[in-house]
C-alpha cells in the first residue's frame, strides 16, 4: 500500500517515511509545495497523511483541492491542537486527525483502521519474515499454505515484533503497544498472550519462530 | 461589606462637634446676654428656638443629601461587577465635595481600567506566545519520537518516556497559560467516563508499565458531555501524582457513579497519603505540603491546574486522603444542562 507524505519538515517526513516502510507501507514524498495536491493525487497513493502548517498554502487548502477530485483518504497530521482546527479539517474532508507528537503506534493503528475499510477487494498489508506472512487488515498469520486468525493482542505483539525484525524488543515496550490500544494488560496477561502466540505458530509449523532473550524480551 | 458610616445622624453630628460647640457657646450667651437686658423668659426661648431651627434645619437637609449619595454609592459599589467603572457610573451629587470626591475617584479609575486593558492584553500576547511556541516545540518532539521509534532499542525506549515526559510538560504549560485568562474555551461534547480515563492512561502508559500499576475500572460507561482534552489532560494530572506518591504494590481504581443530575469520577490510588493538614490547602498554586520536603519534584502546579480547569468547566474536585491510606479524588461532572449553561 502507498501512502504520500505531505509535510515540510524532512526530518519528520523521513522518520515518518521510514517507520511506515517498516511496516510494509510504500511511502512518497515530495518538495514541490506549490504543486502538492496534483503530485498526491498523481503518486496514485491509499492514502495521504497532511500536515496543516505549509509553505505557499496551508493544509486547508490543499485537502479541499484533493477531494475535489478524489476520494483517497486523508489523515491530517498536526501541531496545531486547537479545536478549530480538527473541526475544519474534517469539515474540508479529512478522514482523521491525529495531534502531534502522536504515538507512533497509535498513528499506525489510525491507518490501518481506515484502509481496512477503503481498501480494495484483494489488496492486503503484508509483513514477512523469515517465511511467516502477516496480513495486517485481516489479522491472519499464514506460512506454508495454512493460515489462522490471531485475537487483537496477539496481532499487536506480532506487528510490532515484525516491524522491528531482528531487534530484540522488552517486555515493557510491547506492553506499552498493547495500553495504547486501550488493552490495559499486567505481566501475567502479557505471558498468556505470547503463551498463545507461540502455540499458533507453532501449530502453523514454527514452533522457535517467537524467540526470548532472557532479561532483555522478544525477537523475531 | 463593611457598615457604611453616614447612615446615622449621630455620627454625622459628631463630624460637626466643633461647629456644634460652637453654636452651642453663642446659643448661651445669646441667651445670656438677652437675660441680662431682663428680656422675658417666654422671649428668650422663642429666639433659642429660632436659632436652633436656623442651625439644624440645614444640618439635616445636609445630612439627608449626603446619606443619599453615599448610600447610593455604597449599593453600586456592592452590585457592580468591574468595581473599577464606579466612578464612571455613579451620579454627580449637588455638593461641593461629593463633586471633588468624584472627581478624583473618575480620575484614579481611569487610570486602574487602563492598566487593567494594557495588562490583560500583554498577558494574551505571553498566552498566545506560549501557545504558538508549544505548536512549534511539538514538531520536534514528534521527530524525535519517531527515530525513537525506528531504532527500538532499550536506550529509545527509555529516551521515548522521556520524550513523553517532555510533551506532558509541555502540554501543563499550555494549561496553564490558558488558565491565566478568563476565556472559557471548552468545546463539550458527549463521551463517556470510560473514553476519558482511556485517554489518560495512554498518556501516562509507559510510567504505569514500569511502575507495574494495577488497573482496576469499575462501571465507566457512563456517558457525559464534557470537554475531551481538558478532562483527559486533568485525569492525567491526577495519575501522575499518584505515580510520583505511590507505595510498593501500586495499584488505581477508577470508579463511575451516576447521582440525580451529575456523573462522579473517583481515582483511588493506595499511595502514601495526605495528612489531615495539608489536606485542605492542596489545590493551593505551589503548595507542595509535607511530601514537598520529601519529593523534591514537588511543583504544586498540577492540582492548582486541575483546580482551576475544574472551576472553569463547573466540575467538583474533592480529596480525601489519610497518611498511608492513599487519596481518593473525587470529580463531579454536571448533568448536560448544566454544563450548556456555563460553557456556551
Amino acid at each position: 500500500m502507498n501512502i504520500f507524505i505531505i509535510e515540510d519538515d524532512v526530518r519528520l517526513r523521513e522518520e515518518l517515511a521510514m517507520l511506515l516502510e517498516k511496516y510494509g507501507y510504500t511511502c512518497q514524498s515530495s518538495d514541490d509545495f506549490p504543486n502538492i495536491s496534483s503530485l498526491a493525487l498523481s503518486s496514485g497513493a491509499d492514502l495521504v497523511l497532511l500536515d496543516l502548517n505549509l509553505p505557499y498554502q496551508d493544509g486547508f487548502q490543499v485537502c479541499r483541492e484533493i477531494r475535489q477530485q478524489s476520494e483517497v483518504p486523508v489523515i491530517v497530521l498536526t501541531s496545531r491542537s486547537q479545536d478549530f482546527d480538527e473541526l475544519l479539517s474534517l469539515c474540508t474532508g479529512a478522514d482523521d486527525f491525529i495531534t502531534k507528537p502522536y504515538h507512533p503506534q497509535i498513528l499506525l493503528a489510525r491507518i490501518e483502521r481506515i484502509l481496512a475499510r477503503t481498501a480494495k477487494a484483494g489488496e492486503s498489508l503484508r509483513l514477512v519474515h523469515n517465511g511467516l506472512t502477516l496480513n495486517l487488515l485481516s489479522a491472519e498469520i499464514t506460512y506454508g499454505g495454512k493460515s489462522l486468525p490471531l485475537t487483537k493482542n496477539e496481532l499487536g505483539i506480532l506487528k510490532l515484533l515484525m516491524g522491528n525484525k531482528g531487534n530484540i524488543l522488552s517486555r515493557e515496550a510491547i506492553m506499552d503497544e498493547l495500553w495504547q490500544s486501550e488493552e490495559f494488560i499486567d505481566e501475567n496477561t502479557l505471558n498468556v498472550n505470547i503463551a498463545r502466540l507461540r502455540k499458533k505458530l507453532s501449530a502453523l509449523g514454527l514452533p522457535d519462530y517467537l524467540k526470548t532473550k532472557r532479561g532483555l524480551g522478544y525477537y523475531v | 461589606m463593611k457598615k457604611n458610616k453616614l447612615i446615622s445622624f449621630a455620627s454625622y453630628l459628631f463630624d460637626h462637634l466643633f461647629f456644634l460647640c460652637c453654636y452651642g457657646a453663642a446659643a448661651m450667651l445669646i441667651g445670656g446676654l438677652l437675660w441680662l437686658i431682663q428680656v422675658r423668659g417666654i422671649f428668650i426661648l422663642f429666639a433659642e428656638l429660632i436659632l436652633a431651627a436656623a442651625v439644624f434645619a440645614p444640618l439635616l437637609l445636609d445630612f439627608l443629601r449626603r446619606r443619599g449619595f453615599y448610600a447610593a454609592l455604597y449599593r453600586l459599589l456592592e452590585t457592580l461587577d468591574q468595581k473599577t467603572l464606579l466612578g464612571e457610573i455613579s451620579m454627580t451629587p449637588s455638593f461641593l465635595d461629593g463633586q471633588i470626591l468624584l472627581d478624583l475617584l473618575r480620575g484614579i479609575n481611569k487610570y486602574q481600567n487602563d492598566r487593567l486593558a494594557s495588562m490583560e492584553g500583554e498577558i494574551l500576547d505571553y498566552r498566545e506566545y506560549v501557545e504558538s511556541w508549544v505548536h512549534e516545540i511539538k514538531t520536534p518532539i514528534a521527530s524525535a519520537r519517531l527515530i525513537a521509534e525506528n531504532a527500538k532499542n532499550p536506550a529509545t525506549l527509555r529516551m521515548e518516556e522521556e520524550l513523553q515526559r517532555i510533551d506532558r510538560y509541555v502540554e501543563q504549560a499550555l494549561y496553564y497559560a490558558r488558565s491565566a485568562s478568563a476565556e472559557k474555551d471548552f468545546r463539550v461534547e458527549p463521551t463517556s467516563l470510560k473514553f476519558l480515563v482511556t485517554e489518560a492512561i495512554k498518556t501516562y502508559s509507559k510510567p504505569l508499565i514500569r511502575t507495574r500499576c494495577q488497573i482496576h475500572m469499575e462501571n465507566l460507561d457512563l456517558p457525559l458531555h464534557a470537554d475531551i482534552k481538558s478532562c483527559a489532560f486533568l485525569i492525567g494530572q491526577i495519575l501522575s501524582n499518584s505515580i510520583k506518591y505511590r507505595k510498593d504494590d501500586f495499584h488505581l481504581t477508577f470508579q463511575g457513579q451516576r447521582t440525580a443530575n451529575s456523573v462522579q469520577l473517583s481515582i483511588t490510588d493506595n499511595g502514601i497519603g495526605i495528612s489531615k493538614r495539608d489536606l485542605p490547602r492542596i489545590f493551593d498554586k505551589g503548595f507542595t505540603g509535607e511530601h514537598g520536603r520529601t519529593f523534591p519534584k514537588s511543583t504544586g502546579i498540577g492540582l492548582y491546574l486541575c483546580k482551576k480547569l475544574c472551576d472553569n468547566m463547573n466540575i467538583q474536585i474533592t480529596a480525601e486522603s489519610a497518611p498511608n491510606a492513599g487519596t481518593t479524588i473525587l470529580l463531579t461532572f454536571p448533568e448536560e444542562s448544566f454544563v450548556f449553561s456555563s460553557c456556551l
